[in-house]
């Protein structure tokens, strides 16, 4: 009787941190999505800010270039499921998010496409689909980091193993990106 | 007119004007007073009579009871004298700076924070002191509650205790939020837990540890929350809460605004001296007005972007 309770009660702790397992991955995912909702409103916004910036920025066709590759990359799809298509995912958005950034400091370059109107309304609403994108991140990050937590940390991680959960990758700016962009590196 | 001006133009209101009347109220109120007093002499005079010649029967009780009714007839009468000068006073010192005062505001004003989880339930309220306008271009509404619990003992005797004393304030943002995020205050793991389920939404986990030792989060929308507090925002907030006269301070972001349940300590909007002459009073009132702009300037709700 003894050893049957015994198993009876492993059994249910497995299950438990089955389920949270289980619970905390799909919460990630549900995470990525949110950050995906987000990134397809700057892949939707970015043709319109490279349709007015193509009337005054002529002779920079290396920074609307890389705009355009960028966008093209971080549209691709990818395996949600697996760590490394998702790092790369992250990692395309990321260069969007610099070509972008490049693209407003070199436009501080030609005072009539700052001060058109529709410019400064597209900058407006990008900055908020930005603010938005930054949320999204937190909000990934804090279900990674919970993801993580039971992957790595003992009894989880046994059972983490035994189903083939992974810890996803975290959605980090870089240092380079934190820091105001210098519009004279890129004349 | 901006922030800067308003308060400027509160803070050099010139009250020169408002002395004549003060002064005739101020007069009635010591004549209410004397004859508050003399009512209080004569009813003691003659409840102590009653006590020595009858000792505590009927007729001793009932005189108790009704010098209860007289003192406080007459007492009353100084708290009208009081609100008279209210009445005049706040008005003025509000439409000075193109604010709105309603010295009663409508019952239905609370229901929109009736639903937040950031005030507690209630049975019986007493609102006031309705000041609402645009600065710059933040529309806001705030008001003073008074919110009371009512309970009876095993013998009926009804008690009250006072849930809630502050200001209710309402800040429209201008934006649309899709869900609703509710900010309240950290009642620990056991508090939170037993008060959680009672929250619309999941709580959402940030990565200010001090602000999260402070405030509890609830959203709908995880992605929205974290749109709206943003670490600068939620700095402000803690800078916010911890101004000297707050005594609680949770918050909702819901169809576009922000609501705030302000508890307080003390009565305002109702000046700080005893005499209605006083340029104490005055300078208190402005103080209490001026509280507003301390929201608006720690929350920077006049920026563009606001978070």
């Amino acid at each position: 009787m003894v050893p049957l309770i015994g198993l009876l009660a492993i059994a249910g702790i497995c299950y438990y941190f089955y389920l949270r397992l289980i619970k905390q991955r799909n919460y990630a995912l549900e995470a990525l999505s949110s950050i995906d909702v987000q990134l397809k409103k700057r892949h939707d916004l970015v043709p319109n800010i490279l349709k007015i910036a193509k009337k005054f920025m002529e002779h920079e066709d290396a920074v609307l270039t890389k705009v355009t590759q960028m966008r093209t990359i971080s549209a691709s799809d990818y395996d949600k499921t697996d760590p490394e298509e998702v790092a790369q995912h992250l990692e395309a958005s990321k260069q969007l998010q610099s070509a972008m950034m490049n693209l407003f400091a070199v436009a501080e370059n030609y005072p009539d496409l700052k001060s058109q109107d529709t410019m400064i309304r597209a900058q407006e609403t990008y900055e908020e689909v930005e603010g938005h994108i930054s949320a999204a991140r937190r909000f990934y990050n804090s279900a990674v980091t919970e993801l993580k937590n039971m992957v790595e940390i003992f009894p989880s991680s046994v059972i983490a193993n035994m189903l083939g959960i992974k810890a996803m990758p975290y959605f980090e700016v870089d240092e380079a990106e934190r820091k105001p962009v210098d519009a004279s590196d890129y004349l | 007119m901006t922030i800067d001006d308003m308060r400027q133009t509160l803070h050099s209101f010139d009250g020169s004007g408002f002395k004549p009347l003060l002064d005739e109220l101020e007069a009635k109120r010591q004549r209410a007073f004397k004859t508050f007093l003399g009512a209080v002499f004569i009813c003691g005079f003659i409840v102590f009579f009653i006590l020595l010649d009858q000792g505590g029967t009927e007729l001793f009780k009932i005189a108790v009871g009704l010098s209860f009714v007289i003192c406080m007839f007459f007492y009353r009468r100084m708290a009208v004298i009081r609100r008279e000068a209210k009445r005049e006073l706040m008005p003025a010192l509000c439409h000075n700076i193109g604010l709105e005062y309603l010295m009663t505001p409508a019952s239905h004003v609370i229901a929109p924070f009736d639903h937040l989880s950031i005030i507690p339930g209630y049975d019986e309220k007493t609102l006031e002191d309705q000041i609402s306008g645009k600065i710059e271009d933040v529309d806001f509404q705030l008001f003073e509650a008074k919110l009371k619990r009512v309970s009876r003992d095993s013998k009926g005797r009804r008690s009250t205790t006072t849930v809630f004393n502050g200001f209710l304030v309402q800040f429209n943002f201008h934006k649309n939020f899709n869900g609703q995020t509710i900010i309240t205050k950290d009642h620990t793991a056991i508090g939170n837990f037993l008060t959680g389920w009672t929250k619309l939404g999941e709580r959402v986990k940030l990565e200010d540890s001090v602000f999260e030792s402070e405030f509890e989060v609830y959203s709908t929308d995880q992605v929205e929350a974290r749109y709206l507090l943003t670490p600068t925002f939620m700095e402000r907030l803690l800078e916010f809460s911890r101004l000297p006269n707050i005594k609680q301070l949770q918050l909702a972001f819901k169809d576009g605004s922000i609501y705030m349940a302000i508890k307080r300590n003390g009565n305002a909007f109702e000046g700080g001296s005893y005499n209605l002459n006083d340029p104490e009073m005055i300078k208190q009132n402005i103080k209490d007005i001026a509280q507003i702009f301390d929201m608006v300037t720690e929350l920077k709700l006049t920026q563009n972007t606001r978070i």
